[in-house]
Parts: C-alpha cells; structure tokens; sequence
C-alpha cells in the first residue's frame, strides 16, 4: 500500500490516452440536479475529495454496489470530515487517517452487541447464529443487522458473522446488510444455533462473470462476455443442455435439426463458421472440456459464452469457434434445503406429412408412366375397386404415416438436497428423465446424479469434491437395412423414410390364416420394408452410455488477493451397444412361399466408446488493489490426456496467463496469453502461442459525465486476439498404413498445424435508467491457416488429408437488450432481445470452387453456398416450340435451367451459387411477467433469411427406381397441360432432370418460433409453513412456428428420413422445503 | 512450514507431469511401408485388395456397388434396370450428368486399385518368399490387373491417363495419355505379366490371373481399338495354350452345376451371391431389378436356325406374343430369360393380372414382363442373398466370338476358323450349325457374330463395350424400350423413351470431382 495515488492526476493521464476530444464536458461539472437518481458511491467519494481537496483512497471492492440517493448530498458545502465519517457509516465504511487531509476508507468492523435483555417475555431463549457470504471458501459477513418482524429487538453481526438474541417460537427474522439481498427465517422448535448465508445482491455491472480461470466483476470485464440465463431450460421440457441456449445470447446460433429421443443435441455456432472442421465450441463445465449434453442442467448455475479473442485465448488452440463455461450449483451454508421439480407432458410433431391414397396414387403413377412414353400400371377398374375398399385384401387402401403416433409422453423429475454449515457445504441432485419417440420402440431416459462437495480444510483451504454419474438409454427400431449388420441406432431414420416409401396400395398385415396359427402376414414391399412390419419384427437396437467424472479442486488462499488452485478431472465414459432382432420369415400371404428379406436372428452386445480423459492443472490468481489500481493476474499450466477409444491418445499441454487491470473502475485492460503443445501435430509444429489483448472505457465514471445521471454504465471495449482450431483427427502428421493388407490409412502432411483465429472486437455496455441495459459488439473474425482437404486428383488416389491452405473471415454485429421494471408490487416484468447479424465469406481455398454435393465453397463467397441451376420456372409449350435451350428428353412441364453462359445448352458450367445455407440473422426476444403470484413467460426465436433446399420425396415423390415414393397432398399441384401455373413439375416416374439441384426447390426458410410459453401459479404460503415454495405450471414447448415453409419443419429441414421437432406440452411443480 | 510442503509437492507433481515424450503419440494401430512388407502373408493380403476390384456380376462389395456387369446391362439395350441401389436407369435416356455417381465411382475405385497395384509392385520384392517363382508370379499379378484396370478405364472414359507408379502430392495433376500410349501401355505390361504367370494354376488358386487371362484382355484392347491383326495374335494365343474349352451345356454354365468349368479364364469368386434376389422375380420374394427388353429377346434365332424377323410378319407377331411359342427358340432364350406365362421353379410367372405378385411395373417387380434367368441357380431359393457361384469375367466364349469377328472385320471371313468357332458355339447350345448359304458374305457373316455375341454373352458385361466399337447405340438405345405383349392391349409394354447422344454417348463423362480436382484433366467431349 505504499504507493497511493491521488485521485485526478492519474486518472486524467489516463483520460488523455482515450479522449475524444470535444467530448469531454466542462470539468467538474455538478450533479445536483435529478431528484430521484442515485449514484454510485465511489463516483461520490471521488467528487468529494475534488471538491474538498481530500485524499480519500479505498478499495473499489469495498465501495462496490453501494449508492448515494442524489437528492440526499444536493449540498455538500458543509461537509467535514466527522459528517463524511457519519455518513459513511450507513454504508459499513469507516475512515481512517492516513496522512495529513488523507484517509482511507474501510470497512466497518462493529464491536459485538450484547444480547437484548429477556425482558420481552417468559418463552424467550437465546438463539446464537453465524452469517456467511456464498463465497468459497465460506467467509462470515460483518454488520449485519438482524432484526425480528414487528419488534424493536435487533443485533448485528461481529466481525466473525456472530449474533445472539432471544427469540420465541415463530418469530420472522430478517438479516439485513447493504449489498446482499435480505433474507428471512422463522425460528422453529428448539433451534438454538443458526447458519444464514447472504448472496450478494448485484446490479447489472457487478454482476459476477465466470470467465476463464476466474470469476470476475461485469464491470472489469474489457472482453466480450454474455451469460445465458437457465431460464430457458429450467422448467422447460429440454432434453438437452445444448437446445435451452437457442435464444440465450447474440453471436450464438443454435439448431436442432433432429427431435429423435437421445439424438437431439442441437448444434452451437458462435459468430459464423471460421472453419471447415465444424462449428463445435470448445464447452468447459467446471473448467474442463465435456460434453454438455449430458449435464443436468437442473445442476447448472451459470452458462458463459466467451465470444471475443480477449476473453477466449486463455484458452488457446481449442477456442476458435469460442468457448461455453459452465458453472454447476455448489450448496451455501445454512440449513439444508430440499427442492423437488417435475414436470410431465406429451409430445406432439410439429410436422406430419399427408400422403395421398392408394386411388390417387394409382392415379398418379399411371400418370407420370404416360409422361415418359410408357403405359399405365393401373387399370381403371383396380382404381376403381381400391377406392371403394370393397376388396381391403385384394385392393387395399394404406396410410401409413399412420405409424407416426400424435401423441407420445415425456416426464423429468429432479430431486436436490443443498446446504452445509462454514466447514463443508453440498449440493447433490438426482435427475431423471423419460421420453418415448413418436415412432414405436423408440425411448430414451437418462439418470444422473452429480455431488458437488466443498470442504474447508483450513480457513484459506477449500476443497471442492464433485462428482458426477450419468446413464443414458436410447433406444431404437433396429434397422439392419442393406448391410444386414450395422446401423445400430439409424433404425428411426429408415422406419421414417419407408413410411415415405411404402405404396399406399401394399397392406399392413393381412388376416391371420388357419394355415400358420399366431403367424402375422404383413403386407411385402421391397427387402421386407413394411415399416409395420420393421417396427413389429425388426427388434431393436438400443446404446448405453455411462459417463462418470471426478472433478478435485483445491483452493488455498495463501493470503488475502493469492489463491493458489489445482485441479485433477477424470472423466471416463463407457457404453454398451445391443442389437436384438428374432427371426422372421415373410410369408406372402397367398402363395405361403417366403417372399423379401428374412430377418436373422440378430443377438449382439458389446462395449461401445470406452473413452478416458484427465486433466491435471494448477493455476495462481492473484487480485489486488493498490489505490484505485486494480490487478487480477491469473497464471497458470495443464495437461490433459485423451483416449477417445481403446488405442486413440491425444495429448495437450498448456501454460497461459491474463491479467486485469483496472483504474478507478474507469479504465480497463486485459491481457491473455497461452501456449499450447498439442500432440496433433509433428514435433516442430506442436506448440503455438495465442496472445490478447482488450481494452475498455467506463466513461460513466468520468466527470463530464456526471451530469448524464441517467445513465448508470458507458463502456466502450476494444479487444484483439489470436486463438486457434485444431479439429482434425489425430496421427496426420505420420503417412501409415493398415497393418492387415499393407492399404494406406494416411497420406501425411508433417506441415499440418492449427487454424490460426484472430478475432477483433468493438462494444459498448450500457445501462440507462438503472433498468435498461444494451450491449452492442462488432468483430471481424478471420481465419487464416485454415485446415482444408483438397480432394487429390482421382489418378493419384491420395487419401485426402488436412492441409493449412485456406482463409475465411467473418463480420458481425450484435446487440442484446433487456430492461425491467416493477410496475406496482403486483405487476413486475422483464423484458430482453437480441439480434445477431453474421457474414462468413471465404477468402481462400486450396485451389478451385470446392463443390460438395448441392453445396459450392468458393474464394469471395459465403460459407456452403447452394449450387446449382437457375430456375427459369416450369418450361411451357411455347418455351419449348420456341427452341430455348433445354437438357436432352425435356419436355413440356418440366423444370426450365437458366442458360447462364448463352452457349445454347444446358450444362454443368450453367450452375451458379444459389444464396446462403446458412443464415446471417438470427434473433430472439424474452418476456416474463409477474402479476401477483402468476408469472408468464415466453422466449421467441429465429431466422432471417436463409434458403432452404426441398430434396428428394419433398421435392420429387414418385421414383420407381429407388424404393418407391407416395406424394403427399401439397404435391398434387403438378403441371399439365391443362395445369400449366402449376407450382410443381410434370409427374415422372423418376425424378430425371427435376431432381437436379436448382433454384426451383430453393426457398426461404426463415422462421420463428415461439420456444416456449410459460404460464405459473406460485401458491401463497404461511411464513412458518415448513414448505418454502410451491408452484405449479404448465408451458407449451415450440407450440407455435411461423414459416412460408409448409412441407417440412423449418428448423430441422431435411427430407423423409428426418425426424421433427416436437411441440411439447407439460405440467408442472417446483416445490422446496 | 506447511506452505513451503505444499509447494514441494506441487512442483514435484509438475515435474513427474512433464515427461518429456508426453506430446509424442504414434498412430498405434497402423504402420508405415518401412516395417511392413516382410512376409508373404502381407503379399497375399496387399494382393488381395488389387484383386478385390474385379467386377462382380449382382450386387456384391456395398462399398461399391457399381462394379457390377449385369446391372450395369440396364445401360444398355439388353434390360431396364430399377433397383433401389443404383443409377443405371439414367443412362438409355439421357440423363447421365457429370456427376452421376456410378460414373464416378468407378473412376475413382479403378485407379484406386491401380495405386494398390502400383504399391504393391514397388514394395513386394522386400518380403520374404521362400519359392523366389511365386514372388515374381505376385508381382506379374499386380502387373497384369494394373493393366486390366487401365483397360477397363479407357474402354469407359476413353484415353486416360497412364498412371504407373504411386503418384505423390507433386504428381498427381496427371494428363490424358494418347491413345497409343494408353494401348501400348496395357498391351506391355500384360506381356511382361505373362512371363511370370502359369497358364493353369492349382484349384485353389484359379481365380488368379493366368498367362491366359492376360492374352484375353489383349484380344478385348485390340478388339475395342480395332486392331484386329493383334487381336487375332493375341486370340490365337489363348486358344493355343490349349487349357480352355467350351462347357457341354450352355444353361449349366450358369449354374452351380457348371462350377470350375473349362470355359473361365477370368471370374469372380462368390461375385453372385445375391444374383437370386437381385434378379428373380418379385414373387420369389425378390428384386427383379433388371428386366430384359423385347428387342433382346427378338434377337434369339428360331430352333431352326432362322431369325424371326426373317420369318414375316405374321410369325413374328407370334413369336413377339409369345417368344418361346412352341419351345422353338434358341435354347439360349430359355435359359437365359424368363417370360410371361411361364412356370419357373413351381409358380406360374404372371406380370399382366393386377394385384398378381409380380404385376408388371410396381416398385421391385419386373417392368418389361420378362426377368433374367441366367445365374438364378433354384439351389440359391432358400438363401436368396448368400449364393456362392462365381461370376465369369472373361469366358472362352466371348474370346472365340472375338476372334472370328476380327477374322470377318480384317477381310478373313472365309478362314475356317469363323464357321468353324460359330458352330462350336452354337452346336453346344443346340442350335444348328451355320446356314452357309445365307452367310457367305463379310457383311451377313458380320451380322451373324454380332448377333451371336448378343445372345451367347447377354447380361454378362461386354454388350456395353460392343455398342461402342459397332457404334450403333443410336440404333439400339434411341425410341421406346418394349417390354412383353400386354395381352390385354395385344401390344408391347413401352416401358420408357430412350434417347443416344451420338457426339457424347460413346463414353462417360470425366467425374465433377476430378474436373475440379485435376486442374491438367480435359472433360470428354459434350459433358
């Protein structure tokens, strides 16, 4: 402490490297004005020791949170130091001298009252309590006022969190301090000692951020933070912990694009794709990587996406796409607390499709057989037969999405004990959760329990224990398909796609027969593809994963501002995989000869994706304040070891560093650097460093802003970094070959190294009026080293492997806001939006435009733009007598390509991109109310424009060619000559030239959806009932989309094989003792 | 005290963290060339997986579904295919684009066995082999289906580049060879392969490539080029090693009964395991995925000898209604292809009665009314997809039929050798000997063998090469496909309108993928 500045000369130094000129206003220019504002008590303090030429130094920690009613200090011309001493003992504060006309403020260390006399009756006892902050390790708070309901009997805490009163049965007592968050308690029964724990009570800017390695205050924060509230999971029917961040934070998109039970992970993207090995952001829980998905997430107390390079390095070569820290729920001290949560409720598909019948169908395909030239299949009189379903046997009339159920259930149940006293806290949560798909023999449930324990060794020791077990069971119809063998858990996909397949006109089961007693007859079609029959007969296969981790973390503050924290994680995850399948002929009903594919017995069991994973690290944190500096400087070293199977190892290790750095909470920096040394690569190319660096301006705190009282925070942050990205598999480096037939498994690139990811940012916080709060960042993300696989020449027969050659950058901009506000007692509401606007452009590739499929990756385009013909609409008769150039057999009513190059033909080199398969805007808007004891809320998501590509049966239906196809009800709007506006082409029995890629079957495919709706009843409950809190819900999951795209969900998209979304509807209760 | 304890133990654990190899992970599973290729197991295994690229006749290896003949019929005049698994049906009309998968594949597996070869041959000779003439027979192996390979490339996508060693990163922008060069290269390389082969191996080992089976694919690269001095060299050759002979019975050539028969030169081990469900009839509980065409089944002589358009109209129209009328056709047909009406294997086959199980036309019926016969063994009905027969790549058969046409084509048609293989031919499938009195001339004599190679080798590959030496895919593969005689409408299904691009469809395009990858490659011409 010996260094202590005087307040305005450094702090105008420092103004000077960041002002703006002409935005400074007058100097001193005085805040007495608005009568209802309050402003922060260290802006205060700062004012005072201007205007009074004191030197008054604290601890911005001490003074954090606290504020002054403006209207109280509209004079302070008469202020002397006992007056300043006077008022500042409201705030806990007291000063001491430290020099002439100097003094520093700290905190108030009261002196322990003594215990009100027992004068105020004859049942009264002594009760003796202790108040402890929510920090870890379990400090005690100081000056807390404790007082009894409607009494004038109070005590306040001793320095070590101490109070004794008497009390009797009954009484509501309140704990009270500036800063924490009042909390009451009713004396039960014999109860003679007490544990309370406060939590901090937080605005907007102290909000605690859990950032890499550390925790810190919003406002230190220079970088580009956002948290997700668990809101949007907790309560809500979300299966999985990945899908509850849809709508959570600007710069994420998150898509879901299955709702098939246990396969329903929704994929995370932060700021655009900046790579071609996937969008995966590296997802720490409790500081090392997992895998989200299978954290409760009724555990999870904070979610934190850190977006920018300054915020992400510290994390290095895996932070490219960004980071997700998530923080489990760790217990308080105080008496133990009991919740129970459960909701249940049925699913319902947010998309069917509706088939034609079997006479239209016949109709249909006797049709599309005449287009081509070719003759009828169906005679009038079988039409005619089957559409009057005398002959069911002979004629029948199937429907088969009929195998899709409506209405399928899905439940969770939670159950968590919490609590402890200041040497050990706990929290331990059971989770159970169920759900059946809604095609038949599909399920998944997962249980897991997670113990978070931490035990003070000492009073600067801690240790967390935490633990955690998870099984997960999905199962399946199992689907053997062409192979016979694998497939294990691909079985919906199919079942869904024969659903699409199966003809109308083929049966489900037809009659029993006295010939087979008990034997079912299904309908035949194809390798026995009756989907009836698959889900009947097929067996199922069905996975297992285990998944348990031990997490030891302990802390030693070595002294006040040093801890010293080690960690030791093990995770290992192993599983079983099982098929079982009974055999079964497939008689055909009338010649009792075995007709399609017969299923074997299929019997099998092994283990499945034994991984291993450890990590070892030790990192110092080490926070001081010297005047108004303030530093936090965090470094630290790990290693971690993965088996991703039985022989697989890959191997990192890392030391990194950052630094805070603040002045009088105004000006802000921070520094971030690591190493890392991966085993990915080739020695020489295995260790790569990713600096950062982020500076920010709260310029709330300068003077000329002092008039502006309204507004509460102005930051303005800068930040640039490098990370990395090394998702490429493991062993690339080395050219190997299979050790069973000499064939070659790796053609090396001993070159191959990280991505290389720098990322610039430009933001702004700010908070007006208290309430409201905006948050505004641009960056310009660009990747350079980008990992690619040039596709070698097909002479050559290379294996393709990663390769450091191309670019790609990304541009965006995002705005979050959210405001609350307390309207009267009864009506509160909370309101928050963000829009997130990305730009992905490729900058370089190895070589030419890389097509894949209906995709394009071309140098000045976006990521995976569609490729392929332009439409020109459906070619009319005239198009054709007019001789435009069309592709050879096409005919009237079919899809008309574009011409682009004018050479009279249509050919490969007519393609064009077609528009982004990937949107650039995406946005949502929360809304929660309270009116008295209900409370509503709602999440609204979505996409801008983006397209969307209808394939196979959605586009084209009919293919006698592949397994067949039923056109569903949209479908009949098909060209002919009398239909020439049709909005589909000509019927053809294959797809032919209508099922090449264009822009006929692109469209738009924004969407919003409302997420959920929420709508709870929190029963009143007497002060002393032992019941805490009772509430009951109901919430409606996706009940409402709106699209133009009507064939398929636009969320999940895909074709006939791809499950949808559901629309969950669910009751609920939340209950704590 | 106890801090300075902590910190001891804290850097202790570090250090014994920091070993030094700790970021030094080697691919565990695999090896390098370096320590590989040390016994003759791994030359067995290595060339295993050159061979393992030799076409099957049904479907067989699902990794590459393509290499497959008798699908690949659906490509040409003889079926229309309609199989869930492949994309043969968009060839007779047209709509074969560049990036057709099949197109595709086969391009990119073909020189992918090529580099297996060209590895091989670069690595064999550091095993240990004890019998040094089977070491260099190894390497003759890999030698002569590296040129097979090569040949079935440029028989597909015309003059290819020649690629004989395994090309590196630098290399690998390879340019089309001449196509001298690409015949100069096969035709050499299968001669140095042949000194180092056996003209007959043990049973076990017959499915190797022979001495035989290299001249073979000499007479297939001269015939497809038309040198047909070299390609009558070459036959003469095979046919003087003197170990090849036409099997008594055409039908059970097909059969497992005519397994290890004299007449293969090259097969495929197992290459029909699911020729039953693929090819019989829907209400055998199979596939029916290739259905024969009427102009097919038209061009089966008559018992006597005649074909039946000779005969006039009116016996024409019979035989189109009914081809086996009388049991007077060309045994080939019956057992080749199974027609309406007909009771194979206990059930009457019955394409035009709705709601019968094998209904012309529904999804994995027959779409023409008629179904391939050949290879469909009764023995296979109980395991409709596990059948053991082989399938025969190159058989005696098709070598004779070649080099009496490139007699008849290089002006020789009146060497004896042309009636006299005709005959053979013919005699051993029980039709009658040439009628010498109608085929005298170089041009009926010309018509004679074409036909001949249609119906002797229908469905067994070489049709598609045929169409393009004879150029007459727009005679073949242009207008309607016809199937069976509706007796209901008393006319031929027409199954689909087949449409031949003369300029382009001689041969396939180059695949997208290469074009885009191979910045030296030039695309085909009219793709």
């Amino acid at each position: 402490m010996r260094t202590m500045y005087s307040l305005s000369q450094w702090g105008k130094g420092i103004l000077l490297l960041f002002i703006v000129a002409g935005f400074a206003y007058p100097a001193g220019a005085q805040t007495n004005n608005s009568g209802k504002n309050s402003i922060e008590l260290s802006r205060f303090i700062d004012r005072l020791s201007k205007e009074k030429n004191w030197k008054l130094l604290y601890n911005p920690d001490d003074l954090d949170n606290k504020y002054v009613d403006a209207s109280s200090i509209t004079s302070t011309r008469d202020w002397d130091i006992d007056k300043l001493s006077a008022f500042l003992r409201k705030y806990n504060l007291q000063l001491q001298r430290s020099g002439k006309n100097s003094y520093y403020l700290k905190a108030f260390v009261p002196t322990p009252v003594e215990a009100p006399g027992k004068t105020t009756g004859h049942e009264k006892r002594l009760l003796r309590g202790r108040v402890m902050n929510t920090k870890e390790p379990s400090g005690p708070i100081a000056g807390v006022s404790v007082s009894i309901k409607g009494a004038a009997a109070g005590a306040t805490t001793d320095g070590e969190g101490y109070f004794e009163m008497n009390v009797r049965d009954g009484d509501q007592l309140e704990f009270s301090s500036i800063g924490y968050k009042t909390k009451e308690s009713v004396v039960t029964g014999e109860q003679v000692n007490l544990i309370i724990s406060l939590e901090e009570s937080v605005n907007a800017m102290n909000t605690v951020v859990v950032t890499g390695y550390s925790q810190q205050k919003a406002k230190y924060l220079a970088s580009s933070v956002s948290t997700i509230s668990t809101d949007n999971a907790n309560n809500k029917p979300v299966t999985q912990l990945s899908q509850a961040l849809q709508g959570g934070a600007t710069g994420v998109f998150v898509n879901q694009s299955s709702g098939l039970p246990g396969s329903d992970v929704a994929s995370i993207t932060i700021r655009g794709v900046g790579s071609f090995q996937g969008t995966n952001p590296l997802v720490l829980v409790d500081g090392v990587p997992m895998d989200m998905n299978l954290v409760d997430y009724s555990t999870v107390e904070s979610i934190t996406v850190l977006k920018d390079a300054a915020a992400a390095s510290v994390y290095g070569a895996r932070a490219g796409n960004g980071v997700i820290l998530i923080t489990t729920k760790r217990g308080v001290a105080g008496k133990p607390v009991v919740q129970y949560n459960s909701w249940t409720g049925e699913q319902v598909p947010t998309y069917k499709p509706h088939f034609v019948s079997a006479p239209v169908y016949m109709r249909l395909l006797n049709e599309a057989q005449q287009n081509v030239g070719g003759d009828a299949i169906y005679s009038p009189s079988s039409i005619a037969i089957t559409a009057s379903h005398l002959d069911p046997i002979n004629y029948p009339d199937t429907r088969w999405s009929d195998v899709i159920r409506d209405y399928t259930p899905i439940q969770q149940q939670s159950l968590s004990v919490s609590g402890g006293n200041s040497t050990a806290r706990f929290a331990l949560t059971a989770n159970y959760t169920s759900q059946d798909g809604m095609i038949a023999r599909t399920t998944f449930n997962r249980a897991s329990i997670r113990a978070n324990t931490s035990v003070d060794l000492r009073k600067n020791i801690v240790v967390f224990m935490d633990m955690m077990v998870t099984r997960t069971q999905q199962t399946d119809p199992y689907s053997a398909g062409l192979t016979g063998s694998s497939g294990a858990v691909s079985g919906v996909g199919q079942v869904l796609g024969w659903i699409y397949t199966a003809p109308p006109t083929v049966i489900t089961k037809y009659p029993n027969k006295p010939a087979r007693p008990g034997y079912t007859y299904y309908g035949t079609y194809g390798e026995s593809w009756n989907p009836v029959a698959q889900l009947e007969r097929g067996g199922i296969a069905q996975s297992i994963n285990d998944q348990s981790l031990l997490n030891l973390r302990p802390k030693w503050t070595i002294i006040p501002g040093l801890d010293l924290k080690g960690q030791f994680s093990y995770q290992v995850t192993s599983g079983v995989s099982k098929q079982n399948r009974d055999a079964y002929i497939f008689y055909d009903y009338f010649t009792d000869q075995p007709t399609g594919r017969a299923y074997t017995d299929v019997k099998s069991a092994g283990p499945s994706n034994r991984a291993g994973y450890y990590y070892l690290g030790a990192n110092m944190d080490y926070t001081r304040s010297f005047g108004f500096h303030r530093i936090n400087a965090i470094g630290g070293y790990s290693q971690e070891l993965t088996n991703s199977d039985a022989w697989t190892e890959l191997a990192l290790r890392s030391v990194f560093g950052k630094i805070y750095y603040s002045y009088r909470n105004k000006y802000l920096m921070e520094l971030g650097i690591r190493g890392d040394g991966s085993s990915l690569f080739a020695q020489g190319k295995r260790w790569g460093t990713f600096p950062s660096m982020a500076v920010g301006w709260n310029l709330a705190g300068e003077n000329f802003m002092q008039s502006l009282t309204f507004v509460n925070q102005l930051k303005l942050r800068a930040s640039y970094g490098m990370l990395g990205n090394n998702t490429i598999g493991p062993y690339l480096y080395q050219s190997t070959i299979s050790t069973s037939d000499g064939s070659e498994t790796s053609n090396a690139n001993p070159d191959i190294t990280w991505e290389h990811v720098g990322i610039m940012d430009i933001g702004a916080n700010i908070t007006v009026l208290k309430k409201l709060d905006i948050t505004l960042d641009y960056y310009y993300k660009k990747t350079t080293h980008m990992i690619l696989y040039p596709q070698p020449s097909l002479e050559s027969a290379l294996l393709s492997g990663p390769a450091n050659v191309g670019s790609m950058q990304n541009k965006g901009v995002e705005m979050a806001v959210s405001y609350g506000g307390t309207i009267t007692k009864h009506f509160m509401f909370n309101i928050s939006g963000g829009v997130s606007y990305n730009r992905t452009r490729i900058l370089k590739l190895a070589a030419n435009p890389l097509v894949s499929g209906d995709y394009i990756y071309r140098e000045g385009g976006e990521m995976a733009e569609f490729y392929g013909y332009q439409s020109r609409g459906l070619l009319q008769q005239k198009d054709i007598t007019a001789g435009v150039p069309i592709l050879a057999g096409q005919v009237a009513g079919d899809i008309g390509y574009v011409d682009r190059n004018g050479d009279q033909k249509i050919s490969d080199s007519d393609r064009a991109p077609l528009g982004n398969s990937i949107p650039r805007l995406n946005y949502f808007t929360n809304l929660t109310l309270y009116i008295g004891n209900f409370d509503i809320s709602t999440l609204v998501n979505g996409i801008g424009k983006v397209g969307l590509e209808y394939t196979s049966r959605t586009a084209n239906p009919l293919n006698t060619a592949g397994n067949g196809g039923t056109p569903q009800e949209f479908q009949l709007d098909y060209w002919t000559p009398q239909h020439t506006n049709a909005s589909r082409p000509r019927l053809t029995p294959t797809p032919g030239n209508n099922g090449l890629t264009s822009s006929f079957w692109i469209t738009n495919g924004a969407f919003a959806r409302i997420r959920y709706l929420a709508v709870g009843y929190s029963f009143k409950l007497k002060p002393v009932s032992s019941l805490k809190r009772l509430r009951v819900y109901v919430n409606a999951q996706n009940p409402f989309t709106f699209s133009g795209v009507k064939a398929i969900d636009p969320e999940s998209r895909g074709a006939e094989g791809t499950y949808p979304i559901m629309r969950v509807y669910t009751f609920g209760v939340n209950l704590s003792l | 005290m106890r801090q300075i304890y902590l910190s001891v133990i804290g850097i202790a654990l570090c250090l014994a963290a920091c070993k030094k190899d700790f970021l030094s992970r080697n691919n565990p599973t695999a090896t390098t060339d370096d320590k590989w290729w040390n016994t003759e197991t791994d030359l067995v295994a290595a060339l295993g997986t050159v061979y393992s690229g030799l076409p099957s006749g049904t479907v067989y290896d699902y990794g590459f579904l393509n290499n497959v003949w008798m699908h690949r019929s659906g490509a040409t005049d003889e079926t229309v295919f309609r199989g869930n698994f492949d994309d043969w049906q968009d060839y007779p009309v047209g709509a074969v684009t560049t990036q057709e998968y099949s197109a595709y594949q086969t391009y990119q597996k073909y020189y992918g066995y090529i580099r297996s070869a060209c590895r091989f041959l670069e690595h064999y000779q550091k095993a240990y082999v004890a019998d040094a003439d089977k070491k260099s027979r190894y390497g003759s192996e890999a030698q002569a289906l590296r040129a097979w390979y090569h040949l079935q490339l440029f028989m597909l996508y015309g003059p290819i580049p020649i690629v004989s060693h395994s090309l590196d990163a630098n290399e690998q922008f390879v340019k089309r060879n001449s196509q001298e060069e690409v015949v100069q290269f096969i035709s050499t390389q299968l001669d140095s392969a042949v000194a180092g082969l056996p003209a007959v191996y043990d049973l076990s080992n017959t499915y190797r490539i022979s001495k035989g089976a290299c001249y073979a694919m000499q007479v297939q690269l001269y015939m497809f080029t038309g040198d047909y001095a070299n390609a009558i060299a070459a036959a003469k050759k095979v046919i003087g090693l003197g170990v090849y002979g036409l099997h008594p019975s055409y039908a059970q050539l097909f059969q497992y009964a005519g397994g290890g028969n004299s007449e293969e030169i090259l097969y495929k081990p197992g290459g029909q395991r699911e020729a039953f469900f693929r090819n019989a009839p829907k209400s055998f509980g199979c596939q029916a995925c290739n259905s024969p065409t009427q102009s097919l089944v038209n061009t089966y002589e008559t018992l006597q000898g005649k074909t039946i358009q000779e005969l006039g109209p009116d016996s024409l129209a019979i035989y189109n209604a009914n081809p086996e009328y009388n049991s007077n056709r060309d045994p080939r047909l019956a057992a080749s292809i199974a027609i309406p009406g007909e009771t194979w294997m206990g059930t009457r086959l019955d394409p035009f009665t709705v709601n019968s199980p094998d209904q012309i036309g529904i999804a994995q019926s027959t779409f023409t009314g008629y179904w391939i016969k050949k290879y469909v063994d009764p023995l296979d009905r109980s395991n409709t997809y596990g059948g053991t027969m082989n399938f025969m790549i190159i058989r005696y058969a098709e070598i004779l039929l070649d080099y009496v046409e490139a007699l008849i084509e290089s002006g020789q048609y009146q060497d004896p050798d042309v009636v006299g293989y005709l005959n053979a031919i013919r005699n051993r499938a029980g039709m009658p000997s040439v009628d010498v009195s109608v085929y005298n001339t170089q041009s009926k004599l010309r018509e004679l063998v074409r036909r001949e190679k249609m119906v002797e080798l229908s469905f067994e590959g070489p049709r598609l090469y045929d169409i393009r030496r004879w150029k007459i895919g727009d005679q073949v593969l242009n207008g309607p496909a016809l199937g069976a005689v509706d007796p209901a409408t008393g006319k031929n299904v027409v199954v689909e309108q087949r449409v031949f691009n003369t300029t382009r469809d001689y041969r396939w395009p180059i695949p997208l993928t290469e074009m885009t990858s191979n910045r030296n490659m030039e695309q085909n011409p009219g793709w």
